[in-house]
């Protein structure tokens, strides 16, 4: 928004004007690719969220069982984390699927996976056999060190599509000023230019 | 990192059109509010009904154990039976007695309603000692038999407190021992005690177990906690079923 002047806004405007047929010759295709493979990161983590907040969401008393399983949490908290982290998640979801603030929105998902992931290894080193609830569900279940393996294994992969979206977080058809992939006249490609300058 | 190397070529775009803030704000209002109702809804869901009442706690309130293993807890004029299954291992049925025991209990008190409970122990093969549901249910029936219904509230409460309840595929549970303590603290009579430590009741308490898993499945019950009112399965996902069902 520093540029927004209208003087400087106009000049902007010009120069990309001028440019506009070279801009567009341009346009490397590794950069296309970049913001396809955004794209997808940005569907499959909303995706994620949304399913996993809705489930949760949807059987409340599982939910609290779930998170009361852990046994990391005072008695007192149970109930408030597990009434909010549905919610939580699906706000992540709902702001990943229109693509507003996708940085800082993919910083809060690979905050919010990485304590999950450790919540399931704490779980794991303790000796807890507990279900991990990721995805609904939840309490005491008869599971191996297989399933946790798996568990943890799949939260990277999630953490892997939120580290994507923090380094590339420009895709197409994405509503934020930061999130898209092309300016609103549609024609100049720009990288991350906010971080750059 | 690599948008820094692609940006030697930065050409400044609009940052922003007036419809995109217009969009971008009105999307941000209506996540907030999806956040912020679903959490107050949430909380009103899990919301422990009566809190603050305890166990019951009027005089002529009765408890009996009877024939099948049941246990009636209830004033003799209460017309209004309702039967609770429930396995003493099973983290929801916590999780029902944290949320509307309260409620049952004063709905007890009143007379509007009596409930007969029934001590599954299915979940045995998930405890540390392999037999610790037989054995709740074992010393649940033994304070029952004492006749002292404040008692056996109050003990039947503890059992399901997630401070007390052991954790399924935990490493530990209770002894007979530590159940007997347990009662004691609830107010049960010595008799309830040394029956319980004895574990007199734990045979005929695994073969009522069975048995009432058996009727809870002849009823369509499929798991725990379930609740019936006659042969009608009630829908405990409902916040006020106990005043719907007296």
């Amino acid at each position: 928004m520093s540029r927004s002047g209208r003087l400087g806004h106009t000049l902007n405007l010009r120069r990309r004007v001028l440019e506009y047929p070279r801009s567009l010759s341009r346009v490397p295709s590794k950069l296309v690719w970049i913001r396809i493979v955004s794209l997808l990161a940005r569907f499959g983590l909303a995706a994620v969220w949304l399913i996993s907040g809705w489930i949760k969401a949807a059987d409340p008393t599982q939910t609290v069982v779930a998170v009361r399983a852990y046994q990391l949490l005072p008695e007192d908290l149970v109930r408030p984390v597990a009434n909010t982290l549905p919610f939580i998640e699906i706000a992540l979801g709902l702001l990943l699927s229109i693509g507003l603030g996708v940085r800082l929105t993919a910083i809060a998902s690979a905050v919010l996976l990485a304590a999950l992931i450790f919540v399931i290894a704490a779980s794991w080193a303790r000796g807890l056999s507990i279900d991990c609830g990721c995805f609904g569900g939840g309490g005491a279940a008869d599971v191996d060190a297989w399933d946790y393996g798996r568990e943890i294994a799949r939260d990277v992969g999630f953490m892997a599509l939120a580290v994507w979206l923090i380094v590339f977080p420009r895709s197409f058809g994405a509503l934020g000023p930061h999130s898209r992939a092309y300016s609103a006249t549609g024609f100049s490609v720009e990288p991350q230019g906010d971080l750059a300058e | 990192m690599s948008a820094k190397k692609a940006n030697s070529k930065y050409v400044p775009q609009p940052t922003s059109s007036r419809s995109t803030w217009i969009l971008g704000g009105i999307a941000l209002v209506v996540i907030a509010a999806v956040v912020i109702i679903g959490v107050i809804w949430q909380s009103d869901r899990n919301e422990t009904r009566n809190e603050g009442y305890g166990s019951v706690k009027n005089s002529a309130v009765q408890v009996q154990l009877q024939p099948g293993g049941a246990v009636r807890l209830g004033t003799p004029e209460a017309t209004k039976t309702i039967d609770v299954y429930e396995d003493s291992l099973c983290p929801v049925c916590a999780q029902f007695e944290e949320m509307y025991g309260q409620e049952i209990a004063q709905a007890v008190d009143e007379g509007k309603i009596a409930v007969q409970y029934h001590l599954l122990d299915f979940l045995n093969p998930a405890s540390a000692s392999g037999n610790y549901s037989t054995r709740a249910a074992a010393a649940a029936q033994c304070v029952a038999e004492s006749g002292n219904a404040e008692a056996y509230g109050k003990f039947h409460t503890d059992l399901f407190d997630p401070a007390n309840q052991p954790a399924e595929h935990g490493s530990a549970d209770h002894t007979n021992e530590d159940l007997a303590q347990l009662a004691k603290q609830a107010g049960a009579p010595d008799d309830a005690v040394s029956c319980i430590s004895s574990g007199t009741k734990v045979s005929s308490a695994g073969a009522d177990a069975q048995a009432a898993k058996a009727a809870m499945a002849a009823l369509g019950g499929k798991g725990t906690p379930s609740v019936f009112n006659g042969t009608t399965s009630v829908n405990i996902g409902d916040k006020n079923w106990v005043s719907k069902v007296q």
